[in-house]
């Protein structure tokens, strides 16, 4: 006979029950000792592999620095560029540049690794590091000491000038650091500098002999050459005679794609009034107007009509000849240096001024030159 | 009453002896499992620990220029640095005074934005480097000047579009014998980097552990445990390479620092084998010092 066993009682089911979440409980904890750790370790995974991705941004701003961009954007506050977000291999990185002076930039970059950037994270959070570089426009180490370096003589004639005491050009309102101290009016290794008529030579000393200046003057500055100068012209031309203006594009920008607009020194307020090209001419030019301003490298002779502007620094390979005027003056507000390979006279005559000037110099190397960090205390870690 | 069955006296015997096997085992698993909870929440502070130390470390050695002295005093055990607290930008250029001595009083306006670190300066420990430019034509002249703020900031507009709110401070800064105390100097948009004097430190604590100390005359100048505990005395290791790698015993000539920490857990554990023990782990990282002069250019005070 079957026993019916309904009425049987024991404590399996409970002592089961009880046993089963004191396992659970057991494992729970060790899979959430586990799994914080984890979590733990990919953090500290994460937050190196956004440090790289931020040292990638700031390295990749600096090695593809747009001098014709970035270097004309407004001081802060006034203008900030903006680093658009850009991909690597491990994440995204993205921020901004902000002008300090005509000289340093700060470059604020953001970066976050790609699985906290996607939001893939289970604890929505992820890494994210910040980092700053103070970088600086590295200048052309030009030998630049009179208005007008040459080698071999020059003569002035009509009311030609050679001014070496320091200009700032009229309409020129943000030259930065002063006046600067008188420079020599024409300095060159050897020769006679004669003047007639109403020509004058200024400056200290008005003419400067140096057995120092030589071919490489002209040619060398810094570890920078003329010809890897040249290479980073924004113009290039044939030799010709030029009549250079500033141009607008239809919507009021400056039109930078014009081989003959060489930006606005005479409005410095305009569309043009930062754009500061790097001009390379093959062969002799010359220019019969309006206007120019940067670094203008000349491979032959440069001859001036007029009563033509240029603000900055103009390397001539041969010889400089100025003639006329219009109804001003023709004006190189910098510094001019002729080479004169051939040894000939430079030949200064009519409204020509030649007239020495820091802050045409200074932003037209600033406005060209490329960036490195500073020499010293350029990394932050910034917040 | 016939349905309605008891224990039996043997039954109940039988009963609580099984009960006692069977809670036997799961006090037995459960004390197992605790002792290896513990021991591997134990490893896990453990390996946090160290982790945080290859975090803080080298976010506070990779800014440091020690060729111009931001190392203040190192050692196998300790390392005395300029940590910086706060970076900021004058607005306008800074007015400079006749110099007297080494000093000239100057007048800095620093933006309020951007500024950037993890707390505001404090003229009261603060001490700040300011960016001296020189001539803007080379580089070679470029440099930074040590000096203190003397009183607290009086707010200011910075003289730009944008009449941005700046804090204006009378400072006292030092000048090398290269560097030229006039104004124009410094230029407007120059960055300011406040900082105060820190000490990562190897120190026996109360409790008769081992602890990396921070202290920081901001922190009011007592040593806070900042890493450990640590594997007694020789818990840390400092260690100063120069640029070609090779040990040195001169800050100015520090390229890298290179950390080895041993660390231990906070309570003993049991071990796999033999009796209950500190679990102890290591790390080693190696920092290069970002802000390290570069170029073969004239130092200043050279």
């Amino acid at each position: 006979m079957k026993r019916v066993m309904q009425d049987e009682r024991g404590i399996a089911l409970a002592v089961a029950i009880f046993a089963l979440v004191i396992v659970g409980a057991l494992v729970a904890g060790a899979f959430f000792a586990g799994t914080q750790e984890q979590r733990v370790a990919d953090n500290t995974r994460r937050l190196g592999q956004s440090f790289g991705v931020a040292e990638v941004g700031i390295g990749r701003q600096v090695a593809r620095w747009d001098p014709a961009r970035n270097n004309a954007v407004a001081k802060y506050p006034a203008a900030t560029l903006v680093v658009p977000d850009s991909s690597t291999a491990t994440g995204v990185f993205g921020g901004q540049v902000l002008k300090l002076n005509g000289n340093l930039y700060l470059i604020d970059i953001i970066a976050r690794d790609s699985a906290s950037r996607s939001g893939r994270l289970n604890s929505r959070g992820g890494a994210r590091q910040r980092i700053g570089l103070l970088v600086r426009i590295q200048p052309l180490q030009m030998d630049i000491r009179a208005s007008l370096t040459t080698q071999g003589g020059a003569n002035l004639t009509g009311n030609a000038s050679v001014d070496g005491r320091d200009h700032v050009p009229v309409g020129w309102t943000d030259c930065e650091g002063g006046l600067d101290t008188s420079r020599a009016g024409i300095r060159n290794d050897a020769g006679t500098v004669s003047t007639s008529g109403n020509a004058t030579v200024a400056g200290t000393p008005p003419v400067m002999n140096d057995t120092s200046v030589s071919d490489k003057t002209f040619t060398q500055y810094g570890d920078v050459t003329y010809d890897q100068l040249a290479t980073r012209a924004n113009v290039v031309l044939p030799g010709g005679t030029y009549r250079t203006e500033p141009t607008l594009r239809a919507d009021g920008s400056c039109d930078k794609g014009n081989l003959t607009n060489w930006g606005d020194g005479i409005n410095r307020t305009a569309p043009c009034g930062n754009y500061f090209p790097v001009i390379h001419v093959t062969g002799s030019v010359t220019l019969n107007g309006v206007q120019g301003q940067g670094i203008l490298l000349v491979d032959g002779d440069l001859e001036v009509q007029g009563d033509y502007q240029f603000y900055g620094v103009t390397i001539v390979r041969g010889r400089l000849k100025t003639a006329g005027g219009g109804s001003t003056d023709a004006h190189f507000w910098g510094a001019v240096m002729a080479e004169n390979v051939d040894i000939e006279f430079q030949n200064l005559s009519g409204s020509a001024t030649l007239n020495y000037s820091k802050c045409a110099i200074t932003q037209a190397l600033q406005m060209t030159g490329t960036v490195a960090p500073m020499v010293s205390r350029g990394w932050a870690q910034l917040f | 009453m016939l349905t309605r069955r008891g224990f039996t006296l043997v039954e109940l015997l039988i009963a609580l002896v099984l009960l006692g096997i069977v809670s036997a085992g799961i006090y037995r698993v459960l004390v197992n499992n605790q002792r290896i909870y513990q021991a591997q929440t134990q490893r896990i502070d453990l390996q946090q620990n160290i982790r945080a130390a290859v975090t803080i470390l080298p976010a506070e050695l990779r800014e440091l220029d020690a060729s111009d002295g931001d190392i203040l005093a190192m050692g196998p055990t300790s390392i005395t640095v300029r940590g910086t607290r706060r970076i900021g930008f004058v607005c306008g250029t800074p007015a400079i005074g006749p110099l007297a001595g080494n000093t000239a009083a100057a007048t800095l306006s620093i933006r309020r934005t951007p500024q950037y670190g993890a707390r505001d300066i404090d003229i009261n420990t603060d001490s700040v480097l300011v960016y001296y430019e020189g001539n803007q034509g080379n580089t070679n002249d470029d440099g930074w000047l040590r000096g203190r703020l003397n009183a607290a900031a009086v707010p200011v507009v910075c003289a730009d579009g944008a009449n941005s709110p700046a804090d204006q401070y009378a400072a006292s800064l030092w000048f090398t014998v290269n560097q030229f105390a006039v104004t124009g100097m410094i230029p407007n948009g120059a960055p300011v980097r406040a900082f105060e004097p820190i000490t990562y430190s190897l120190y026996q604590a109360g409790d008769g552990r081992w602890y990396l100390g921070y202290q920081s005359r901001h922190g009011g100048g007592v040593r806070q445990p900042l890493i450990g505990p640590l594997n007694g005395p020789n818990g840390v290791l400092f260690e100063y390479l120069n640029a070609n790698g090779v040990a040195t015993l001169v800050p100015a000539q520090v390229a890298q620092v290179r950390i080895t920490l041993w660390a231990q857990t906070a309570q003993q554990v049991r071990q796999r084998e033999g009796p209950r023990g500190f679990v102890t782990d290591s790390i080693v990282t190696t920092v290069s010092l970002r802000n390290n002069r570069r170029w073969n250019t004239v130092a200043p005070g050279s």
